[in-house]
């Protein structure tokens, strides 16, 4: 059956010609799960951006004024036409302290993971392609990282070094960058034997430049879909360190700051724990389709 | 000498998302008692469609036998219950695949693959069972010893055979064999032929050997068919097939294959692509392609079965050759 | 099988050895000094340097390692700074509880994810196939913590059917507040069980020997459960022991929302009050537990998969 179509397939080739990013395109727009995805992330990015600029426009006006600005007499309000998603146990406007929480977890989630990409891809390019020694050494530090717990790795780093926005980004990437070396030693595995890249030795490329121009394009799309699903858990990691303290400080409104006193308040103010868990779970979810979508879309095995 | 299998304007398509696919068109063909049909054709021209309809092992949604019967011994089995068509699997008609490396489950030992066979069949004791299956392993050239070892721990050519001891394990009347040699080197292919041919001697068993190598067909088979595009489009014994080819791509495929003793520079393959399967087309198949094809071979169907020798039909408006008078 | 397991434990050591020396250095960098934080910062010079000497955090880093990784052998974590008393038995207090919790999530998980994944894929294009993916895409985006906030408020505030906290006295008493963080940890574990479930059951459904298997002639309630199901829980039980580490670091938040007596909480609490040695010997003991549960995983692999089993027996033997 699967030849029919290749028939099929054969014929529109000979009408015209489409190349696999115009295929992707196509396939993924079909996924509307993805779209959707995307459309949030969008919504997100466009908050996140939007307080920014707010903030350095009014220089923290609104910020001081509206998200770390106590008020005592809203203590624990419950959600209302003025404060629709009511206030917090200092009288903050819970929705102006969501709405200024996005861009932690956007920016700090997708740094932390961006980071563990950009060093952990050429370490594993490195230890597949020249093999042996280097492989053996590399993965063995590597397996190290990967035999302590991801969540208990950055809580200990975070402890020797301090709760600092860097040493957050620094923490949650560790673990990550064993990941991927993993991935691209890999894949760089699978492709380094192949003779286009003998060919490419035969005509003089040397190693480096074998490295950027063939291997590493080969190597890219695996790292690519983990990159988008793992920014879903590092956003998750992010809030989770917050909540216990660890990652970003009060009165900084991350969602899982926020969160952290939400437990002593639970009988009174159910609010307070269930928006801000809501976002969190809009956003991972939103990264998670795109990243399914994307996945989809490269590997042509999956389809229906 | 009965046709224990007569296959009556079989059409069969595959209902998708991407569209419908017709696999096969209007498919007609008789297999006797014993008898070995090799069916011929390209890659996607509907053999394994077709021999997976017979024992209906298409996936049902998005497969469907359109129309047509299937008769097996006299009865038609194309509307047959579930429980009635397992009892034939396995049983009565059986099929060996193409890939010997993936026909087997890796978790579980050769002889209990072989015994499942005979027990779903067979209302005998396991112990039975098992030692039947220890004789269906010698019958196919391996030792008894090896019944308790795992399918990895074979090379290609042995899986094929226990492959083969499995599908007939219960003495079937049919063995449909999807290219049973294709993913095994040549000398191993050779050996797994000669095997099937002492086999085919010993239990008589009806075989359609579907391959797209001719030079197997000319050692295997009585009679040959030639599918193209879901169509069946000659079908004669093996001598006329060779000797009085009616069809022009059956000419084509057999200039197609290469001879050491010709001197010319270049192969001839037949030109063009088989036909989009999810286009009902309006004249001959094959039309497209063909160095004959006239104004009426691009408008009309082809007759079915146009008789151009004993046993010997074809489906062109312009048959190469005829021994009728 | 059984030179296998041997390989791989002996493959293990150095690198839980490699985890020792990486945590312990993490740790070396943690602020605070630990003769002020036991003495207080009252205490005089003299006294502190003297317990200074005493602690050994003078030596030399490569010293302090070695003492570490010798006392490690020998069962013994140091003294906490927080109360001076052995690291070791205040961790054996907690590891027990935490163990409990960890095996009932995982149980829940498996029994739950599998065999959702497993209707989702034989079941593949209907209506129940799509509510489950989209279900369990959303159940791995909740927060640990989240979910455990959620189910506290509705089970625990609202219908007062659990209690929110602790572990209670007695034996019916640990049952009934096992079952709310139970279900926070295992929930988010059982999403990604399905998904892979389900995943490993569409690959196997397509292998030819599943045809091969209906071309015999057997019923299809055999062709999932003989056929399918082994081959399929090769991979899946991969996936479980992977995850482990993640799910250890889920009851460190879990544990934490109820009070839950195990070493997660204790590991949060000792950061708070920068108790280094029980932060160290702590992560070093889930390190061990993790290690150990990839050993099972690996053993359970092995046993499932006669590949892997015959690679360690004697001579391959070619055909």
């Amino acid at each position: 059956m699967i030849n029919m179509f290749s028939r099929k397939i054969g014929k529109e080739r000979l009408n015209r010609v489409r190349s696999p990013l115009e295929q992707a395109a196509s396939q993924f727009k079909k996924n509307k799960m993805a779209v959707i995805g995307l459309v949030i992330i969008i919504v997100l990015f466009a908050v996140a951006f939007f307080t920014i600029i707010i903030d350095f426009v009014t220089n923290d006006y609104i910020y001081n004024n509206y998200v770390i600005n106590q008020n005592l007499v809203l203590r624990l309000a419950p959600p209302s036409a003025s404060h629709i998603f009511g206030c917090d146990e200092f009288g903050r406007d819970l929705f102006m302290r969501i709405l200024w929480g996005t861009k932690y977890s956007l920016f700090i989630g997708i740094g932390a993971i961006l980071l563990a990409m950009f060093i952990g891809m050429p370490i594993g390019m490195v230890a597949g392609y020249y093999g042996g020694r280097t492989d053996n050494v590399i993965m063995r530090l590597m397996d190290v990282i990967l035999a302590v717990p991801s969540m208990l790795l950055a809580m200990a780093i975070i402890a020797a070094l301090g709760t600092s926005t860097v040493n957050l980004l620094i923490a949650m990437s560790v673990a990550n960058i064993a990941r991927f070396s993993r991935i691209a030693r890999a894949s760089v595995m699978t492709v380094k034997d192949n003779e286009f890249i003998e060919a490419a030795r035969a005509i003089g490329a040397n190693d480096m430049e074998i490295l950027v121009k063939y291997i590493f394009p080969n190597a890219f799309s695996p790292n690519l879909v983990q990159f988008t699903l793992g920014i879903g858990n590092s956003i998750l990691l992010v809030a989770g360190l917050s909540y216990l303290g660890l990652g970003v400080q009060p009165p900084s409104p991350e969602w899982g700051a926020i969160l952290t006193t939400a437990k002593t308040y639970m009988r009174d103010a159910w609010h307070i724990s269930v928006f801000p868990g809501m976002f969190l779970v809009i956003s991972v979810v939103a990264f998670n389709m795109l990243g399914d979508g994307l996945r989809d879309a490269m590997d042509p095995k999956l389809k229906k | 000498m009965s046709n224990i299998l007569d296959i009556k304007e079989l059409s069969v398509a595959y209902h998708t998302e991407d569209g419908t696919v017709y696999a096969l068109n209007n498919i007609d063909l008789e297999l006797e008692d014993g008898e070995t049909l090799g069916l011929v054709g390209e890659t996607g021209a509907g053999k394994t469609t077709l021999a997976k309809s017979i024992m209906r092992l298409l996936p049902v949604p998005p497969a469907k036998i359109e129309y047509g019967d299937i008769i097996f011994s006299g009865e038609n089995i194309t509307d047959m219950d579930d429980e009635e068509i397992r009892a034939i699997r396995g049983n009565k008609i059986s099929m060996i695949f193409q890939d010997p490396m993936s026909a087997l489950n890796p978790v579980l030992t050769v002889g209990e693959q072989i015994k499942e066979a005979i027990l779903a069949h067979n209302n005998i004791s396991e112990d039975e069972a098992w030692s039947k299956s220890l004789e269906m392993l010698e019958t196919v050239g391996i030792t008894k010893n090896r019944a308790r070892d795992y399918p990895h721990q074979f090379s290609g050519g042995m899986k094929q055979r226990v492959v083969i001891a499995m599908a007939l394990a219960c003495n079937p009347q049919i063995l449909l064999a999807d290219e049973p040699t294709t993913a095994l080197d040549v000398t191993i292919q050779a050996q797994v032929l000669a095997m099937m041919r002492g086999l085919k001697e010993k239990f008589n068993t009806a075989t359609i050997l579907i391959t797209h190598d001719l030079g197997i067909v000319a050692q295997m088979c009585e009679k040959v068919a030639i599918i193209y595009a879901g169509e069946i489009v000659e079908v004669g014994n093996v001598h006329d097939i060779f000797k009085n080819t009616a069809h022009p791509y059956t000419k084509g495929l057999l200039e197609a294959i290469p001879s050491i003793y010709a001197d010319c520079k270049r192969l001839k393959p037949i030109d063009g692509l088989m036909p989009d399967p999810t286009i009902r087309h309006e004249g001959c198949a094959f039309s497209e392609r063909c160095i004959y094809c006239d104004d009426i071979c691009i408008h009309n169907q082809p007759p079915a079965v146009q008789s151009v020798g004993t046993d010997h039909k074809v489906r062109c408006w312009k048959p190469l050759c005829s021994t009728l008078s | 099988m059984y030179k296998y397991i041997l390989k791989r434990i002996l493959m293990a050591i150095p690198v839980l050895i490699g985890a020792t020396f990486l945590v312990f250095t993490i740790m070396y960098f943690a602020p605070g000094d630990p003769a002020e934080i036991i003495l207080g910062s009252n205490a005089t010079h003299e006294a502190l340097e003297a317990l200074r000497i005493k602690l050994g955090v003078n030596d030399p880093f490569i010293v302090q390692y070695g003492r570490f990784f010798f006392n490690l052998l020998r069962g013994d974590l140091g003294i906490s700074y927080r109360n001076s008393m052995p690291v070791t038995s205040l961790i054996a207090d907690r590891l027990c509880n935490t163990v409990y919790l960890a095996v009932s999530g995982i149980l829940f998980a498996v029994i739950v994810g599998i065999p959702v994944g497993v209707i989702s894929a034989i079941k593949q294009y209907s209506l129940l196939d799509d509510i489950i993916m989209f279900a369990t895409l959303f159940v791995t985006a909740v927060p640990t913590f989240w979910l455990a906030l959620i189910l506290v408020i509705v089970f625990s505030v609202n219908l007062g059917w659990f209690p929110a906290s602790g572990m209670g006295r007695g034996a019916s008493d640990f049952f009934v507040s096992l079952i709310l963080p139970m279900l926070t940890l295992g929930c988010g574990y059982a999403a990604l069980i399905a998904r892979t479930a389900r995943a490993s059951v569409l690959d196997v459904k397509r292998q030819d020997y599943i045809d091969t298997a209906r071309a015999k002639g057997l019923s299809e309630n055999v062709v999932i459960w003989r056929h399918m199901m082994q081959n399929a829980l090769i991979p899946i039980v991969t996936v479980i022991g992977l995850n482990f580490g993640v799910l250890l670091g889920g009851s460190v938040l879990t544990e934490s929302i109820f009070s839950w007596p195990g070493v997660g909480r204790f590991v949060v609490e000792s950061i708070t009050y920068k108790d280094t040695p029980a932060v160290l010997g702590s992560i070093v003991v889930l390190a061990i537990l993790f290690t150990l549960v990839n050993l099972l995983v690996d053993l359970i692999y092995a046993v499932l998969d006669p590949r892997i089993k015959s690679q360690y027996q004697s001579a391959w033997k070619k055909g």
